[in-house]
């Protein structure tokens, strides 16, 4: 079906045409005779027509007109039109054109084919003939239009165009838009139209209305938002407290501590040993000892020069000072720490409460006591890998047995009268050694 | 009804009307006691009816009736046509279509950037070949090598039909910007305009004899161009929808429509108006296509094609296409191998004289298209019948050839098994 059956028949259709007049007739007269049954003339006027479908259709139809006229014979021959027939209905054809053409020209004003009207003119002795030029029909205009081109929206026979949109406010009030009403409706620039990410409401609808009377959203919905906005707001200072007292009871754990670390070592500063001042007691172990019982020892020349050739091989210029301070080293300092850096120290290993986070030393107390000191285990090792074998360490070590731990142990110088006193002895007594 | 009496092959018809008439009697009536009262009447009135019998004596008349039909039928027509289906259909089997070698593939051009909408042959030379394309263009391709000749550029919109002459140097375009151009194929370029379509153009084909060539469209007209003077001669006025194929013949009738209003509709140009409307399809007649060697044409619609008998129109043959979809696109080749090119890319070959699917197929992809990319749009046989030119939806052009090795024994094709639904009308 095609959208134009749905259009109301044209104008005029039906009344001109008596075709159509008369179809219309015989239409009439079959109802009629469907609906009154009586009428003679027209029940023969309908018996005939059915008289001549039977005569000239149904007699005429043959059974095998509905079978496919190949199913018999696949071979069947269907020549070609001859050449005499096409040339007939080309001449047929041509003849129709012609005429078709033919009548074209007489009956329309068609100029094309037909001569073109002259006037002459005489102008002094010349006569001259005013042809108009022959125009192609379908030459498109030669005058360019510009601008818009009005087009009345109105149909003639329905009236103006009728308006959909409510006109109270504009039409009726007649004033005119204030700035205020106007900024209502203004969106601000930075809210895109086509990208929104924050969801700015672009509400031109609401907008106009003042912000508090938006009646669509519903109570409950704003009940409900501003009670869970308290009850986080709630949980949130609740939970703030706890933290607040959880530190202020640590904090005080704390101070108490450190006061009572404080009475206890003024206790022993004023009370107990007197006048010697608190200090840490370095860790000790049986070299530390040894170190301790030859406290007032010094280097001897031998291990000096000893120490001198290593420096040499290792092609270090090491004062005389720092050789015999080496040797000195194993005395304990006379140190006098603070108490509350023991206290830090003592606190970095303890549970760490969250707010304090910088307040501990990076390195415990045992690392910052070595950790610019000699290592004298190692300085030994070092000793005596590179002091080769002719080594008075490795004299010392045969000698003495152990010498890995612990400061090094120091022989009686040879003296000279020794050696001779060695020499004017027997062979025998070597012997007997 | 006493009237048919007059003309004496009428006979049958009244017996056959007897015959219809008598069964629907015992089919209703046979079993009652005691007819409805107001048939009764009826019969008592007029008393030319029957009145009813008993049903032993009934069945003896009717095979009375039924023995005098068959003599009838015997003696008076020549052809004899069996009332009864099986008959037919044993005659049917008992014939066998005729061998077609396989077709295959050989060759895909691309170079289109849209549907390949219509394709054209050289009729003269069978050297080159035309296609029209949804990209606006109309690309000229050398038949043997397959490269591209020279594109003709014009169109504002898709070219949905080309024609090339046969008696003029010319070759004509029909698109969807409502313009059908005339091309100058020795000059490459387009000479004459023919405005006067009130939508698009969908088909343009030239008569044979006269120098007219008959376009149509979506505005489900059929006009006839002069070709020299650009004029409309005539308009063509009856379909109900937009056309989609028309063709052009030598002699009366001198121009076939197809329409998608299911209509096939056959003109009479001198008269200006339809000499026949055939209206056995059921669907939009999608293409139209005429037998080189004899004097028929084929139409389809979807899941139906057929052939007609020139000049009157009458029905030839019924072709298996139950299950072809959607036929963009017929060609029949001089050897008898009629191609329909399916909207979903399937392509059926038939016999064009029985009717018999001997091959079907899918048409192959070209690499990168879209599985929705697998429609035929058209097609043409070249001059020579044993090359097959399709144009499809994904951009390409695609060459098929028969097989020139097969055998009757090794290539038999599908199975000839007519079914009684290619009987139907």
């Amino acid at each position: 079906m095609s959208f134009s059956s749905l259009l109301p028949p044209p104008i005029h259709s039906g009344n001109g045409n008596p075709q159509n007049q008369r179809n219309r007739n015989i239409e009439e007269s079959k109802v009629n005779a469907l609906l009154k049954g009586g009428n003679n003339n027209k029940k023969e006027d309908i018996s005939d027509q059915i008289d001549i479908i039977h005569r000239q259709i149904a007699s005429n139809v043959k059974f095998e007109d509905f079978i496919p006229l190949r199913q018999r014979n696949f071979d069947m021959e269907i020549p070609l039109p001859t050449s005499d027939s096409i040339r007939e209905t080309k001449e047929k054809t041509l003849s129709f054109l012609q005429r078709l053409q033919r009548d074209d020209i007489k009956s329309s004003d068609n100029t094309v084919g037909k001569e073109i009207e002259a006037t002459t003119m005489k102008i002094g002795n010349h006569s001259v003939k005013v042809v108009t030029p022959v125009q192609d029909p379908l030459q498109p205009s030669r005058f360019k239009r510009t601008g818009k081109i009005y087009t009345p929206n109105v149909d003639q026979d329905k009236g103006p165009t009728t308006i959909l949109h409510d006109l109270s406010s504009t039409a009726n009030s007649s004033k005119a838009i204030t700035a205020e009403e106007r900024s209502k409706w203004k969106i601000p620039a930075f809210i895109s139209q086509w990208k929104n990410p924050n969801g700015f409401t672009v509400d031109r609808v609401t907008g106009s209305s003042e912000g508090g009377e938006i009646k669509d959203i519903n109570d409950g919905f704003s009940e409900l938002s501003e009670a869970l906005e308290i009850a986080d707001r709630q949980a949130k200072q609740r939970l703030q407290e706890k933290n607040k007292a959880k530190r202020i009871a640590y904090e005080k754990e704390v101070s108490e501590k450190e006061a009572k670390l404080k009475e206890l070592a003024n206790r022993r500063r004023y009370n107990g040993s007197g006048h010697e001042p608190l200090r840490i007691e370095k860790p000790t172990g049986p070299s530390h000892e040894n170190s301790m019982n030859n406290n007032t020892k010094k280097p001897t020349g031998i291990l000096l020069q000893k120490l001198r050739n290593i420096a040499k091989q290792e092609g270090r210029d090491i004062s005389e000072k720092v050789i015999l301070g080496t040797a000195k080293a194993t005395t304990v300092p006379e140190l006098n720490y603070d108490s509350r850096l023991y206290m830090k120290g003592a606190q970095s290993s303890a549970k760490q409460h969250g707010e304090q986070l910088y307040d501990n030393p990076l390195f415990a107390q045992q690392d910052i006591e070595s950790i610019y000191r000699t290592d004298y285990n190692k300085l030994d090792e070092q000793i005596e890998t590179e002091s080769g074998q002719s080594d008075v360490m490795s004299k010392v070590n045969k000698e003495t047995g152990n010498m890995k731990r612990g400061p090094i142990e120091f022989t009686k110088a040879i003296t000279k009268e020794d050696e001779k006193r060695k020499a004017n002895k027997p062979g025998l007594q070597k012997m007997s050694e | 009804m006493d009237d048919y009496n007059t003309e004496p092959e009428n006979v049958v018809l009244q017996q056959i009307d007897e015959v219809y008439r008598k069964t629907r009697w015992m089919n209703q009536f046979s079993s009652m006691a005691t007819l409805p009262k107001h048939l009764q009447d009826e019969l008592n009135n007029k008393n030319h009816i029957d009145t009813p019998t008993p049903v032993s004596e009934k069945l003896s008349q009717t095979n009375n009736t039924l023995s005098n039909i068959e003599t009838s039928l015997s003696s008076s027509n020549d052809p004899i046509i069996e009332h009864s289906v099986m008959e037919r259909r044993r005659q049917l089997l008992l014939q066998k279509p005729k061998w077609h070698a396989p077709w295959k593939l050989t060759k895909i051009i691309n170079g289109h950037l849209g549907w390949v909408r219509c394709v054209a042959i050289d009729p003269v030379g069978n050297e080159w070949f035309v296609t029209g394309s949804n990209d606006t263009t109309i690309k000229v391709w050398d038949m043997s090598t397959g490269k591209l000749k020279i594109t003709l550029a014009g169109h504002a919109m898709g070219v949905r039909g080309v024609a090339v002459s046969e008696r003029h140097p010319y070759m004509f375009s029909a698109s969807e910007d409502k313009l059908v151009k005339c091309w100058d194929l020795e000059k490459n370029t387009a000479i004459r305009d023919y405005y006067g379509h009130h939508s698009g153009v969908h088909t343009v084909s030239i008569h044979p004899t006269v120098d007219l060539i008959a376009t149509a469209g979506r505005d489900s007209v059929v006009k006839l161009w002069d070709i020299r003077t650009k004029e409309a001669v005539t308009t063509l006025v009856g379909h109900k929808g937009p056309i989609n194929k028309v063709e052009c013949l030598p002699v009366d009738p001198q121009i076939i429509s197809g329409s998608t209003d299911a209509t096939v509709i056959l003109w009479d140009l001198v008269a200006g108006k339809s000499m026949k409307v055939l209206t056995h399809h059921k669907r939009n007649v999608r293409s139209l296509s005429m037998h080189p060697k004899e004097f028929s044409f084929a139409s389809a619609c979807t899941d139906d094609i057929r052939s007609w008998r020139l000049p009157e129109g009458s029905l030839l043959t019924n072709f298996e296409s139950e299950s072809t979809g959607i036929i963009n696109t017929l060609s029949i080749n001089e050897d008898d191998v009629l191609f329909a090119g399916s909207d979903d890319g399937k392509m059926s070959f038939y016999d064009y004289k029985s009717g018999h699917l001997y091959q079907s197929m899918v048409t192959k992809p070209t690499r990168g298209s879209l599985s929705s990319e697998r429609g035929i749009l058209t097609s043409t046989f070249d001059k020579s019948g044993f090359t097959l030119i399709t144009g499809e939806t994904d951009k390409s052009i695609k060459i098929w050839k028969q097989s020139s090795t097969a055998t009757p024994i090794e290539d038999p094709g599908l199975p000839w098994n007519p079914m009684s639904s290619s009987q139907r009308f």
